[in-house]
């Protein structure tokens, strides 16, 4: 290439980023106009009309202001107590990079737990949604074009019928993953004249917290960005429940006093405050309950350190504090370093730097900062940390202690013709074809996912509905009675927790995800399975009178 | 000696020195660092029937066995490096070396000594997943064990672990968990993207 050419390419080259550059700017400014002018087609279109129940809706004065002779003026509680996770609002994609609005506020709670009525009205929605997105849901109008949705139960947990006159605080469904969900919880909506509105700041205004319970809010705090409602807490003035007894991985047990607690609590505090996310957050917990065991630790050979407040003392050269950072290795002044929210961010800002620190393994990740001297010490935390982030104690109980085994919670797709066996097949078949392939955190792209997302690629191939995108065997049935097509989980973090899913191919061989790719490995020993065919042939199709 | 004599004698020397080089070492013949505890895991055995051979059994089981080796009785904190390090390729030692040689052994060293800690890899499995006659990777399943004066622990491990075959036979050349890890909700899909595929009709 000459050089006339080179710069006439290069040239060429600019002008084209320049354009996809305003392009890309473009849509982001007129993507979430549109998409949002979507979503208020029904009372913009239909001059009022609700095209969820056919009801002529009142329009107020404006497409979000409801009318106060028509709505529900009466007392609105809280539908669902809970973690406040995806807020309102317009996002990009993580996966899939376009620009969407999401259109509720989700709560995350166990699976099954019961969901209220926010307020009096008249269902208007029960069972499936047409759209496919939600899952199955329920919606509620409450008169004066204000209506209230809850999405994403299991085909069993909707507990009201179209039509149902139902009051405030009635158990109408139960927290599920259907439809476009990555767990069990509750998509929470208030929609006014059909437009999907912000609905903590419209709950607040009607005197309800949406979600908060005070006992899962440990997560939350100072995590405006998922939270808009996370207090704001400079270092806690209690250890927010995390007091207790846990299980480490290697089964020793660890107990964490008040003092620990409180220190472990303004850890969690300082991490969210630094926009850390939840895998941020238990790596350094990890870090911390490996290096000090939570205590804020002095120094004997250091004695400036003595002289500020602290748990105990330490004498390894000149480590002090919760992380045993040195001041003389450039951590920092004794003084900061014996503070939980400096050491906190130190540490943290060791780890943003590290490229690429979210695709390590947790421990790997915390070895990469603290240059430990011997391998997989912070391993063993990794449980307690995980569980940590729950907010509350795991107990005594050794970390491979199972729940009581409960019922598949899936379903066959509506149009499938398969019988049971075939679906095992077909999950068996479709484990298979997706060998090969490269390992992405977080994807499901065919042969460009992780484990999650092979085990749901693999199930959508076989035609079973209700798995969610992530811990694929919480729809399943634990079993012992293990037969190919079952999951095969593996590495237990917490209740309900695994590292690790494969599909169980034959009695010594399953697939599952490294980041070799999709590969084929031996059973392990003493392997804990999980059924996700589901407990009946016939396909769930519910009448859903509504519509999205 | 006359200036042929020289070159004779020279190439004497040198071609030596390529057949030393050359020549496949046997681990299992070089001195061992003195073990003051007992590893429990049986001694690797020749099956007929098993196609990872002998040499292959022997460095995975060396090298596991000295990676979880540290104790409270080391003379250093790097005991433990050196005897992981001499079953691995020289690229493969050099990373062990970087990631574990420096600094200090922290408060992990003084847990160790005060605790009495011994650490070990036992019941120790070896999955084959691939192999040719340069490269093979094993899964490797065993329990990581702590001994300590606080109480014994043990952990169940899964690794990934690549050999290549050199000239001085089959040496690690990474060790990777074979895990990614759990997920967290927060980091996941949206609940309302597009999936068309999820409920059909």
């Amino acid at each position: 290439m000459t050089n006339n050419s080179a710069k006439k390419t290069g040239a060429g080259l600019g002008i084209g980023c320049l354009l996809i550059a305003i392009l890309l700017a473009g849509s982001a400014l007129i993507l979430p106009v549109v998409m949002v002018a979507g979503f208020s087609g029904a009372a913009k279109n239909g001059s009022g009309t609700n095209k969820d129940n056919g009801l002529q809706c009142q329009v107020g004065d404006g497409p979000n202001v409801v009318s106060p002779d028509q709505a529900y003026t009466g007392e609105w509680l809280n539908p669902l107590k809970g973690k406040l996770t995806s807020s309102y609002g317009g996002r990009v994609h993580p996966v899939l990079g376009i620009f969407q609005v999401h259109s509720g506020q989700d709560i995350s709670a166990p699976d099954g737990t019961p969901i209220l009525a926010a307020a009096d009205g008249v269902v208007s929605i029960a069972g499936k949604s047409t759209g496919g997105n939600s899952g199955y849901m329920v919606a509620i109008d409450h008169g004066g074009g204000v209506q209230s949705r809850y999405v994403h139960s299991w085909p069993k947990g909707i507990h009201v019928k179209v039509g149902e006159k139902v009051q405030k605080g009635q158990h109408i469904s139960d927290v599920g993953a259907s439809g476009n969900a990555t767990g069990p919880h509750l998509h929470f909506e208030i929609r006014i004249n059909g437009q999907p509105t912000p609905p903590v700041p419209w709950m607040k205004k009607k005197g309800v917290n949406l979600g908060i319970d005070e006992t899962q809010q440990v997560q939350t705090v100072n995590n405006q960005e998922e939270n808009p409602d996370s207090p704001k807490q400079e270092i806690p003035e209690t250890g927010g429940g995390l007091a207790g007894t846990y299980r480490r991985a290697d089964g020793q047990k660890y107990v964490a006093d008040e003092k620990q607690a409180k220190n472990l609590a303004g850890v969690i505090s300082a991490v969210r405050k630094l926009k850390g996310n939840d895998r941020a957050v238990v790596i350094t917990l990890m870090t911390v309950l490996q290096e000090s065991k939570g205590k804020i630790l002095a120094n004997t050979t250091v004695p400036e350190s003595l002289g500020y407040p602290n748990d105990g003392s330490g004498h390894d050269h000149d480590s002090v504090g919760l992380f045993q950072q040195r001041p003389s290795q450039g951590w920092g002044p004794v003084k900061s370093l014996m503070q939980v929210e400096y050491s906190t961010e130190q540490f943290i800002k060791r780890l943003f730097a590290i490229k690429n620190w979210e695709q390590l393994g947790l421990g790997e990740a915390a070895q990469a900062v603290q240059v430990s001297k011997f391998p997989d010490l912070y391993d063993n935390w990794e449980p307690v940390a995980t569980q940590m982030l729950k907010g509350a104690p795991g107990g005594e109980a050794p970390i491979n202690t199972e729940c009581p085994a409960l019922g598949a919670t899936t379903s066959l797709a509506a149009n499938s013709t398969a019988d049971l066996t075939e679906v095992r097949s077909a999950l068996v078949d479709a484990a298979k074809e997706g060998l090969g392939g490269s390992h992405v955190r977080g994807g499901r792209e065919f042969k460009k996912w992780d484990d999650d997302g092979f085990v749901y690629w693999a199930t959508q191939k076989a035609e079973i509905r209700g798995v969610p995108y992530v811990d694929p065997w919480a729809a399943g049935r634990q079993t012992d009675d293990l037969a190919p097509g079952d999951l095969i989980v593996m590495g237990k973090v917490a209740q309900g927790k695994w590292d690790q899913v494969g599909i169980m191919i034959d009695q010594q061989t399953m697939v599952t995800v490294t980041n070799k790719g999709t590969i084929e490995v031996p059973l392990p020993k003493n392997p804990v399975g999980y059924s996700l065919i589901p407990e009946s042939a016939t396909p769930i199709v519910e009448e859903v009178e509504g519509h999205e | 000696m006359n200036k042929r004599g020289w070159i004779i004698a020279l190439s004497a020397v040198a071609a030596l020195l390529l057949i030393w080089l050359v020549a496949p070492k046997d681990h299992s013949q070089q001195s061992e660092p003195s073990m003051t505890w007992e590893v429990e895991s049986p001694a690797p055995q020749a099956d007929p029937t098993n196609p990872i051979t002998p040499q292959i059994t022997m460095t995975i089981h060396g090298f596991v066995e000295g990676y979880y080796s540290w104790s409270y009785q080391d003379s250093s904190t790097d005991a433990w490096i050196g005897r992981a390090a001499k079953w691995c390729s020289s690229q493969y030692a050099k990373k062990i070396l970087k990631t574990y040689g420096q600094g200090d052994g922290g408060s992990a060293w003084t847990e160790i000594q005060e605790t009495r800690q011994v650490s070990s890899a036992q019941n120790l499995e070896i999955s084959q997943l691939s192999l040719t006659d340069d490269k093979a990777e094993f899964l490797v399943s065993f329990d990581h064990v702590t001994q300590s004066a606080e109480g014994d622990g043990y952990r169940a491990a899964n690794k990934v672990i690549e050999l290549v075959n050199t000239r001085e036979g089959w040496l690690v050349n990474s060790w990777a968990d074979f895990s990614d890890g759990p997920k967290f909700v927060d980091e996941v899909a949206p609940t309302d993207s597009p999936d068309d595929r999820y409920f059909i009709g």
